[in-house]
């Protein structure tokens, strides 16, 4: 988990905007896809701080912003995040104890 | 330039846009949302430069072809929920465009360039030697 403070400094000229995503649920992770074009790797930032994960991208002409409120479930230690093709996809996996488990009945 | 959506029966959506059009910048309480597939032409001293914003796009789904004085693109994007995976939310649209852009002026085909890095399609379409400006040298009477 990392809380580093995020800089404030954006120049005005730029506009910000909130990039587009999907929100995938599975047994034993949720997963946020993002629509980012023009982003490179240096200029992401995604920080988790207070059950909140927050998105912020920069392109030369714009500003993507966006926070989402994460559930209790979320191992926030083992969050993951991938971009390729202006594409974003953090990996969130749940808890091991709120991740679906099949209890075996004995006959 | 923004773009959003616009929905005329949303009424709180519409008062947060006139409010956040009075607002400076960086103090907008909603932010806009871009349509995807954004296509923009630029008209530069040496050349034509087109810009699209085709996040998730695979090279192999682009195709580009040039002419005298047009640009052909084509591109698809499919979206899909993986197997074993619900959706919570989907804004991410699939998208298809087919789009024949006419240019002002003859272009030189054989260097044109196109890169798509980071979801951005970026094509340098430089003008012909025919209608380049050229320097007029003026004799002296």
């Amino acid at each position: 988990m990392s809380t580093q403070t995020s800089p404030q400094s954006t120049p005005a000229s730029k506009t910000v905007v909130h990039p587009l995503v999907d929100v995938l649920e599975s047994d034993s992770e949720f997963l946020l896809v993002a629509d980012l074009p023009g982003v490179n790797k240096d200029a992401l930032g995604i920080t988790v701080n207070g059950g909140q994960l927050e998105l912020e991208a920069e392109t030369e002409t714009l500003d993507y912003r966006r926070s989402f409120a994460l559930g209790d479930d979320v191992d926030l230690d083992a969050v993951e995040a991938k971009l390729e093709f202006g594409v974003l996809e953090v990996h969130l996996p749940k808890r091991a104890e709120a991740q679906v488990r099949k209890v075996p009945i004995k006959g | 330039m923004l773009i959003h959506r616009f929905n005329p029966n949303d009424h709180f959506r519409t008062m947060d846009m006139l409010f956040d059009a009075i607002m400076p910048n960086g103090r907008r309480a909603t932010n806009f949302v871009r349509k995807p597939a954004r296509l923009t032409l630029a008209d530069e001293e040496q050349a034509f430069i087109l810009r699209a914003e085709l996040p998730g796009l695979d090279p192999e789904a682009l195709e580009l072809s040039v002419g005298d004085d047009w640009i052909e693109l084509t591109a698809k994007r499919e979206t899909a929920v993986p197997e074993g995976y619900t959706a919570l939310r989907r804004e991410r649209g699939a998208y298809e465009l087919q789009r024949r852009i006419n240019l002002p002026k003859r272009i030189d085909q054989g260097a044109v360039e196109a890169q798509l890095r980071d979801g951005v399609l970026r094509v340098s379409l430089p003008k012909h030697a025919s209608v380049q400006p050229r320097q007029i040298t003026i004799k002296a009477a």
